[in-house]
């Protein structure tokens, strides 16, 4: 005990150098929890993003680039899939529910999804929750809309409020379907997922914002007002993708088998669990990548203990030949340097994990509104304990380094040191 | 020697982009699986007291040649690949607390029926499919299946496995070394 106090004192003497290798302990260590964490919640976030489905259709791509676009609205469809193939699997006999999206709009940089009222039935998220209603009811003409949680929050709208849908996905578009509102009829309780970034408005309401537009633009002198599109048909022709349920699990892979083979239109139905595995192997590699860079910033930051130590060793050969006079064996001054050393590293980790926790603090909103991602404050998981674990454990054999050379000094030097 | 392998460089680049223009002049509105040589397929499902294993693979990895048999050593290995899998004791261990029955299996093999074989549908793929059906009285019990395929065709190296259970949707690469799925 006597030893930790002096070790301490050591320390406390000098403050300046110790407290920057702290520095650089506590923030090395704080990166390494923090990649850890951010690998961890972004793995949630996406997996409890659907549950539920058993297919997710759209037209022929890759299995991630369908499951990202039309689940996680990153990124665009390659393609559309026209509502004759939609009509045609929603009616399967194997099916039981079936979920159209349409995107393409926007409404202030928040995706703008056109689907139907079966969505807010059907559609799952997390532990096979149902979407709830924080306000308002799903949607029942074609000019009503339901926000997302975060849509409403962010920018302030209230049940009844008029919006402006944009055409295209930009955050600042400048081609408005401003001639025909959507009047706000719900806003959902938070989920966590995109869905609370998104509009919803019935696929109708898409069709109608589109019916005097030709590729893309809006035609000259073909001004149709909202009353007149609600005459026309609003049938769409052609969605994004539509999610499926069917009646029994175990005819999945038929149904997969089915739609993939469907000779009239190029479809891709993917199982939505299996391609988010395929999306995990190949983040995982850069996730690995990310891994050892940090583990080697903890590396780089124990190294500067050691260096800092070794180098303070010289100039303290005549303070330990003092405390070898007062009666300290060669195992005490191992034990002196060795816990220093320790010490240091044990109060660095202790830092890192109040800097991670403050980051976390400060980060958690903006990380949320802007990449949609919840990090929750928590305690440590018990792979983040076990980091914490092994970084102590390497620091105690860096520390032994300069504690065994201490230790060679103390027996070969006498009170008379020549430095 | 630099030179021959030059000219058997090009003949292989040659071969890959003839037969892929064949392929897709051949092929106007026709689906294609992937096809890799070493990979298989095999989908679980598993709902009430329904246990459902498809097995897809190519005819490579389970015979060693993709045409039709050209001698009797030939039409001996496709008969003894359709054979082997039509005994699942061979190609899975599945628990036995579990109680699993067969109930159906059908096996087809692109190499099997002799004759006009070209002209059917005009489809020219060469993967072997084995479909199996149990019913499971212990249903509960079924917690993992021991995947004996790569022990009976060492041509497999990968089979990438989905299944739909009481976890939901899972994929996971097996390989020799780790052939056990947990369900």
């Amino acid at each position: 005990m006597a030893i930790l106090s002096l070790a301490l004192k050591s320390l406390l003497n000098r403050r300046f150098t110790a407290s920057l290798v702290l520095l650089s302990i506590a923030l090395s260590v704080a990166l390494l929890l923090g990649v850890e964490r951010l690998r961890v919640e972004s793995r949630n976030s996406f997996a409890n993003t659907i549950s539920g489905t058993d297919l997710v259709v759209g037209a022929r791509s890759g299995a991630i680039n369908l499951l990202l676009y039309s689940v996680f609205r990153i990124g665009d469809a390659t393609n559309n899939i026209s509502w004759k193939s939609y009509k045609k699997f929603s009616e399967h006999s194997l099916v039981k529910w079936t979920i159209p999206i349409s995107l393409g709009d926007s409404h202030r940089g928040y995706r703008v999804m056109g689907t139907n009222r079966d969505y807010f039935r059907f559609y799952k998220y997390a532990n096979k929750r149902s979407l709830s209603f924080h306000q308002g009811r799903p949607f029942e003409e074609v000019y009503q809309a339901v926000l997302g949680h975060e849509v409403a929050g962010e920018l302030d709208y209230r049940m009844g409020q008029e919006i402006v849908i944009a055409h295209g996905a930009g955050k600042t578009s400048f081609t408005l379907h401003d001639d025909k509102p959507f009047k706000v009829v719900g806003i959902l309780e938070p989920t966590g997922t995109p869905v609370d970034r998104t509009v919803h408005v019935p696929l109708e309401g898409i069709e109608a914002i589109h019916v005097d537009w030709v590729a893309g633009r809006q035609v000259r002198g073909l001004n149709i007002s909202a009353d007149e599109a609600l005459e026309k048909d609003l049938t769409p022709k052609a969605i994004t993708a539509f999610l499926v349920g069917l009646k029994s699990k175990i005819a999945t892979f038929r149904v997969q088998r089915e739609i993939n083979d469907y000779r009239k239109e190029p479809l891709l139905a993917v199982l939505p669990g299996v391609a988010l595995q395929q999306l995990w192997d190949l983040i995982s590699v850069a996730e690995n990548a990310l891994l050892i860079i940090t583990l080697l910033v903890v590396a780089v930051g124990l190294i500067g203990i050691l260096t800092v130590m070794l180098a303070s060793l010289n100039e303290r050969r005549r303070e330990m030949a003092i405390l070898r006079s007062v009666g300290a064996r060669p195992g005490h001054i191992l034990l002196l340097v060795t816990g220093e050393g320790l010490l240091l590293s044990l109060i660095g980790i202790a830092a890192g994990l109040l800097l991670l926790y403050a980051g976390l603090f400060l980060a958690q909103t903006y990380i949320e509104t802007h990449y949609g991602l919840h990090l929750p404050i928590g305690l440590p998981s018990l792979r983040e304990w076990l980091i914490l674990v092994l970084v102590g454990t390497s620091a105690l054999i860096v520390g032994l380094i300069p504690g065994y050379r201490a230790y060679r000094y103390s027996l070969a030097d006498g009170m008379s040191i020549r430095i | 020697m630099i030179k021959t392998n030059f000219i058997t460089g090009f003949l292989a680049i040659c071969l890959v982009v003839c037969s892929t223009l064949l392929h897709a002049a051949g092929s106007d509105s026709e689906q294609h699986e992937a096809h890799v040589h070493g990979e298989a397929l095999l989908l679980i499902a598993i709902e009430g007291d329904a246990l459902e294993i498809e097995f897809i693979s190519p005819a490579m990895n389970l015979v060693g040649f993709e045409h039709q048999p050209a001698n009797a050593q030939q039409e001996q290995a496709v008969e003894a690949a359709i054979g082997s899998l039509r005994q699942p004791d061979l190609v899975f261990s599945i628990p036995s607390a579990a109680k699993c029955v067969p109930v159906s299996i059908e096996v087809e093999s692109p190499l099997a029926e002799h004759g006009d074989h070209h002209d059917h549908e005009g489809e020219a793929h060469t993967d072997f499919t084995a479909h199996y059906r149990f019913r499971c009285s212990a249903i509960s019990y079924l917690e993992m299946i021991d995947v004996k395929l790569f022990k009976q065709f060492p041509g497999t190296e990968v089979i990438e496995v989905q299944s739909i259970s009481k976890r939901g949707q899972q994929k996971i690469d097996l390989t020799p070394g780790q052939s056990r799925l947990e369900l």
